[in-house]
């Protein structure tokens, strides 16, 4: 009786306690990224001022926007579903996630084939627009992968209310770069 | 009945652990979702009309990053704040 007591009283000292220095860690890696981002936004303001061409595919660019603004609410479904014991709706929530995702880097990928022909990467805003633009979708990319991993392990039956933090690792990644994303919008586009 | 209990059991014990139960959670969700696609589009309005929108631009833009840091990131968990 008294091993039952401990050991319940174990599992919920394990469920109370999250994992505080993975948590610390992932912010202090998605700082150091904001500033690599920082380091890039500067560079585009400092070598073409508040110009911008007249050819940027505003639409496309609005379009992609919105994409990534839905993918971050399917991801942060898929993060409370999961903490909540609905694995279903946390598969499914994932995998609009991946597919949003992969949308977005369609567009990009259309975007570029544009920008090509009307600011090439040699002139002044075509370094800037392609360097945060490449980098940006490259961590897309990386968000898209993390998904895929912790959706074929949720699928196997991994995490669940008291093991959610993977799960919430990623989505907290696929928010910084929707975050990211919040600047580099107006940066490019709109100013 | 038993059934019930377990369940209410498990929505106190996952409340306890992850601080908001699913329900408000999809509520703050949606609103937080609704408030960022209507300052997308204030934001593109604004580019579109105005012939320098840096400055006009800047609150929107800082108003959907402080949004998401908070709402989606819980960043105020990470100094202790709040119930996240």
């Amino acid at each position: 009786m008294a091993a039952v007591t401990l050991e319940a009283a174990h599992s919920r000292a394990e469920l109370l306690h999250q994992p505080r220095s993975n948590k610390l860690g992932l912010w202090i890696f998605m700082a150091s990224e904001t500033f690599l981002f920082s380091a890039l936004i500067s560079a585009r303001f400092i070598t073409s001022g508040v110009q911008k061409p007249e050819d940027l595919n505003q639409a496309l660019a609005f379009g992609l926007t919105c994409v990534l603004l839905v993918s971050s609410i399917s991801a942060y479904l898929a993060e409370a579903f999961i903490a909540t014991g609905h694995r279903r709706a946390f598969l499914a929530a994932t995998r609009v996630t991946i597919v949003f995702g992969l949308i977005f880097i369609g567009g990009v990928m259309f975007e570029w084939r544009e920008a090509l022909h009307n600011f090439p990467p040699g002139t002044i805003y075509g370094t800037a627009f392609f360097s945060l633009i490449g980098l940006h979708a490259f961590h897309v990319l990386t968000g898209v992968l993390g998904l895929a991993v912790v959706l074929n392990l949720g699928a196997l039956g991994h995490f669940g209310p008291s093991n959610s933090w993977p799960v919430e690792g990623v989505v907290k990644y696929w928010h910084f770069v929707d975050l990211m994303w919040v600047i580099i919008y107006p940066a490019l586009y709109l100013f | 009945m038993a059934d019930t209990s377990e369940r209410q059991r498990f929505d106190e014990l996952t409340t306890e652990i992850h601080g908001r139960p699913l329900g408000q959670r999809l509520r703050i969700g949606l609103l937080v979702m609704v408030a960022l696609a209507v300052l997308t589009l204030v934001e593109y309005a604004i580019a579109v009309e105005v012939e320098h929108p840096l400055l006009p631009l800047l609150p929107f833009a800082a108003l959907k990053f402080v949004l998401i840091l908070e709402y989606f990131m819980h960043f105020s968990a990470v100094l202790g704040k709040g119930d996240h």
